[in-house]
């Protein structure tokens, strides 16, 4: 006599009988819970990776654009700091050539004046 | 059994009928999920159907042919690791399933696996322990020390054993 009386264990599913001795197909059991669980925490995992390696790799070009970014702020800041008169270098109006002359002969037509 | 008809996979339909449900319990307690339990006893019953005589003890060869194939299968590390082990499933479900009974099947499926089988093949396959210690490749006294320790810790964990679980025990050699 069975003393877990009550304790029938579990029947397999009705379709394995009629495969093995009907010829029918064998029915698959249906997935469990955590079957279907571990399959969406391995797309998490994976979807967590690629966004760090992303993430990573923005963060390697931010870095590899720094180094012309911080020159230009640089070269910027040595300008303003010197005081580098950059208007009076190139600004064409302090060329002698236009500067107006003080003693210039005028031989154009006077309109009768001296 | 039906040796009589050998061709035929009478006998086999029969063995399949009178041990399925143990077989599949029996592959529960192997740590085998209900799926792969399932797929354990296909593959086994596929492999008894093309025998061309039915073995000397079909029921003790379908146990045997059943735990080589089980124990293949647990092999895989992320199977083991996957594996889930829901005690309450192992059996059928029965409403006026007491408290007691629900936390001594949970205590069934947590005792080590050995213990476990020799649980399993003692009390659902009827089995002897000196069948179960040449299954487990154990003395008799050995298997006889697994059931026994197993029963102690489930006993251990419901308390005293309620009028409903009977005496699981009563005559710890065979």
């Amino acid at each position: 006599m069975n003393p877990f009386h009550d304790w029938q264990p579990r029947r397999p599913s009705p379709g394995l009988r009629g495969a093995l001795f009907g010829g029918a197909p064998r029915p698959r059991a249906p997935a469990r819970a955590t079957q279907r669980f571990w399959p969406s925490v391995g797309l998490v995992l994976a979807m967590s990776w690629s966004g760090t390696a992303l993430l990573w790799l923005n963060g390697d070009m931010i870095a590899a654009q720094k180094p012309p970014a911080m020159a230009l702020s640089a070269a910027l800041g040595l300008v303003a700091q010197n005081s580098v008169p950059v208007a009076a270098t190139s600004f064409p109006f302090t060329n002698s050539a236009l500067t107006p002359s003080t003693n210039a002969s005028f031989s154009g037509p006077t309109n009768g004046h001296p | 059994m039906a040796r009589e008809d050998p061709t035929s996979g009478g006998w086999c339909e029969a063995l399949y009928d009178a041990h399925a449900p143990a077989l599949l319990l029996y592959g529960r307690a192997l740590g085998l999920d209900a799926s792969e339990a399932e797929d354990v006893l296909h593959d086994v019953f596929r492999a008894l159907l093309e025998l061309e005589a039915p073995p000397d003890e079909p029921a003790h060869y379908a146990i045997r042919a059943y735990r080589n194939r089980a124990m293949n299968r647990r092999r895989g590390f992320l199977r083991r690791c996957l594996r889930e082990r829901h005690s309450l499933d192992w059996f059928e479900t029965t409403p006026d399933r007491s408290s007691e009974e629900s936390l001594a099947m949970e205590a069934l499926a947590g005792l080590p696996g050995a213990q476990r089988e020799a649980i399993v093949l003692k009390i659902w396959h009827g089995l002897t322990f000196d069948e179960i210690g040449r299954v487990q490749s154990v003395s008799p006294n050995t298997a006889a020390g697994r059931f026994r320790y197993g029963v102690a810790a489930i006993r251990r964990r419901v308390g005293p054993f309620p009028e409903s679980l009977g005496n699981p025990c009563p005559h710890p050699h065979p």
